[in-house]
């Protein structure tokens, strides 16, 4: 690259600011701040706006979630799966998007999609194996895990193809393909932008932390679940991170989860088993 | 059990998720088996894929040549990682997964 520095840094400041959540979730994402904000207080805001309504309730009762029997409200959708999970999922439908308008530009980005996808199967599958006490925060964090590599696609896509490049031609992880052209990482990117859309340190540490997750201090064990899916999604070959081999495993996260290799032969069978076939949610 | 996106169903499929339209109405019950008519009215309602039972004991199969090339890719991933047992367990679980999914080469 030949690109000087103080301009990548600007170029990369700059997309901090972006991409923008549509109003009605800033709204959504304050009240839910707010200790006096009820769950139905929050079902009206999202009701009345119809696309969004439409969107959490086709996630909510996509094969992510995988309850019983449909969810056909938004007040029980967020009985079932709590604020966290909704603001989650409103920021999901802005990364859906994100995929929707890169279709036929040229650049493919269903590989990425089918890896953010399939580590959030298989971080959800793992979520119910430790017990993690709210599993959906897994899968929500597991799809976005590799939100700072979605915002180089789309804001730097000359410095992202470079690193693509840099990581296959060399055999180099993403993490140090990034670190060789941008002096940043998409872990860092993710958390700048999550920092800055107001998340709690729960949802941010499992996309921030999902390559060093023993820094984790507010969700050590969601973020050990996304570090192992992200793991098992590339070595299963599902889909493309990008990454031409694999990342290193953490043994103080393995050792957090406390899982057998068995437990992890079984998650990637229930992954087989819900095959999702030419699907884009 | 597979979700399939609505362009790639076909007649005879039966239904293992509820369907919802937009809003939550339910459109299609588990059991049932899919006609043309259903699937274009699917269409008309928005739907985008649907879980279906699986197709027969073939599906997923790999042909020797496309499992030897997959476990070759495997190989080139862990390369970095053979000082690690964990990893090299993580591995061994990915290829025989991939051995079971083979097609043995006198069947066909």
């Amino acid at each position: 690259m030949t690109m000087k520095p103080e301009i990548l840094r600007a170029k990369i400041e700059r997309i901090t600011t972006l991409p923008t959540l549509p109003q009605v979730v800033t709204k959504i994402i304050a009240m839910v701040e707010s200790p006096e904000t009820s769950i139905a207080d929050v079902g009206r805001v999202i009701a009345k706006d119809q696309v969004l309504s439409a969107r959490v309730l086709k996630l909510v009762n996509s094969a992510f979630y995988g309850f019983s029997r449909p969810v056909a409200t938004i007040t029980q959708a967020m009985v079932l799966l709590g604020f966290n999970v909704i603001k989650g999922i409103t920021m999901s439908a802005s990364v859906f998007d994100f995929f929707k308008q890169g279709e036929g530009d040229g650049r493919d980005r269903k590989p990425l999609w089918d890896h953010s996808i399939g580590t959030a199967r298989i971080a959800g599958v793992l979520a119910q194996k430790v017990k993690l006490h709210e599993p959906e925060e897994a899968v929500v964090a597991g799809l976005l895990h590799d939100l700072g590599k979605i915002v180089l696609c789309a804001h730097l896509p000359e410095e992202f193809a470079a690193i693509t490049e840099l990581a296959k031609k060399h055999n180099l992880l993403m993490l140090d393909a990034e670190k060789q052209i941008l002096d940043t990482t998409h872990a860092e990117i993710g958390r700048w932008l999550l920092d800055g859309w107001k998340l709690p340190a729960k949802l941010v540490e499992p996309i921030a932390l999902h390559h060093a997750p023993h820094l984790s201090r507010e969700a050590p064990l969601t973020t050990a679940i996304v570090h192992l899916a992200d793991i098992l999604c590339i070595a299963a070959g599902i889909g493309d991170s990008g990454d031409a081999v694999i990342p290193p495993l953490s043994h103080a996260a393995w050792d957090l989860l406390g899982l057998t290799m068995g437990q992890v032969d079984e998650a990637l069978r229930d992954i087989d088993e819900q095959e999702i076939v030419g699907a884009f949610v | 059990m597979r979700l399939i996106a609505i362009d790639l169903l076909t007649e005879g499929m039966m239904v293992t998720k509820p369907v919802l339209r937009d809003g939550g109405q339910i459109l299609l019950m588990p059991g049932a088996l899919l006609t043309g008519r259903m699937i274009e009215r699917l269409k008309g309602q928005g739907v985008r894929q649907v879980w279906v039972e699986a197709e027969g004991p073939d599906e997923g199969r790999l042909s020797a040549e496309a499992a030897k090339e997959m476990e070759r890719a495997l190989e080139r991933r862990f390369a970095h990682v053979r000082h690690d047992p964990l990893m090299q367990q993580i591995q061994e679980i990915v290829r025989k997964r991939i051995r079971a999914r083979t097609e043995s080469e006198t069947c066909r």
